[in-house]
């Protein structure tokens, strides 16, 4: 009977301290997250750029329109360059002009965070395309009167922004 | 361990070195290859003016001054003659610095004076002057341009 007491006695003891004996963890063990950003910039269309009324042999009633619009970029993208099609020059209506680009950061895209909806936010710049257009030009009428060339001409150009 | 600590564990540093070198190489090329580019097109608008509208107009100056008086013919690009008798007013285009006309007034006879005849009142810039002396009339010619 005394042995029968023992051995029950050294079981519970043994049942009792197993689980912290035996209680573990595997690593800390590394894993990789991998992500391939494609940084992109978007825009709008860009509006016209109106030299106005011309009168020739005097000028045009705005000789330096501009053209404004705004780009989201992938935040921490340099500030982009532009390129005109052709040159940086062009004739409408008889009339040479001439086209330049720049651009200002106007909102600083915010950092994503790593919480719940840390998500960041672009960088936006303001993309200005200015025009020139001298005055005392005679213009050219294709129409072969005055009456038949007068009206607005418009021209399509192309502008190539490398980001 | 990452993938990169084991590709170094089997190679000897020199060679590590030059690996990283070419890596590096390789990176500067994959950012030039990145570099993206955007084409947008814009419309580049002007609108040209016709010489029937008062003040706007193709009509540069004059190829024809009366030959006498206050008379003048002026030629347009347009094709178009125009006639005026000397009220600048009722100009349909501009007059330019290349315009010209030519004004008379009277100076005077013998101490009077021998009325208006001929008489104009315009802006301009005074180009030459000259007393013509006639038969039985002095008067004073002024070429103006504006």
């Amino acid at each position: 009977m005394k042995k029968l007491a023992a051995s029950i006695i050294a079981a519970a003891m043994f049942t009792a301290t197993a689980p912290v004996t035996h209680a573990a963890t595997i690593g800390p063990t590394n894993f990789n997250v991998l992500a391939d950003l494609t940084a992109l910039c978007t825009a709008a269309a860009i509006p016209d750029l109106d030299f106005g009324v011309y009168t020739a042999f005097t000028g045009a009633s705005i000789p330096a329109p501009t053209s404004a619009f705004a780009i989201t970029c992938t935040r921490g993208l340099a500030a982009p360059t532009f390129a005109f099609d052709t040159s940086n020059f062009g004739v409408i209506a008889g009339l040479n002009y001439s086209l330049s680009a720049g651009s200002a950061l106007t909102t600083t895209g915010t950092l994503a965070t790593a919480v719940l909806g840390g998500v960041g936010t672009a960088d936006v710049r303001t993309v200005t395309i200015t025009g020139a257009m001298a005055a005392g030009q005679a213009g050219d009428c294709a129409g072969g009167t005055a009456t038949a060339c007068a009206g607005v001409q418009t021209q399509v150009r192309t502008l190539t922004i490398t980001y | 361990m990452n993938i990169i600590a084991a590709f170094r564990s089997q190679i000897r540093p020199a060679t590590a070195a030059r690996t990283v070198i070419l890596a590096a190489v390789i990176g500067l090329e994959a950012l030039t290859a990145y570099a993206a580019q955007s084409n947008m097109q814009f419309n580049v608008v002007v609108r040209q003016t016709i010489g029937d509208t008062a003040n706007l107009g193709l009509c540069r100056n004059s190829t024809k001054i009366g030959s006498f008086g206050e008379a003048m013919t002026v030629m347009c690009s347009s094709g178009t003659t125009v006639d005026f008798t000397g009220d600048t007013s009722s100009l349909p285009w501009i007059a330019t610095q290349d315009g010209a006309f030519r004004f008379v007034t009277i100076a005077s006879r013998t101490g009077e004076s021998m009325g208006s005849l001929g008489s104009y009142r315009g802006g301009g810039t005074v180009t030459s002057w000259r007393v013509v002396n006639l038969a039985h009339l002095d008067y004073l010619e002024l070429m103006i341009g504006w």
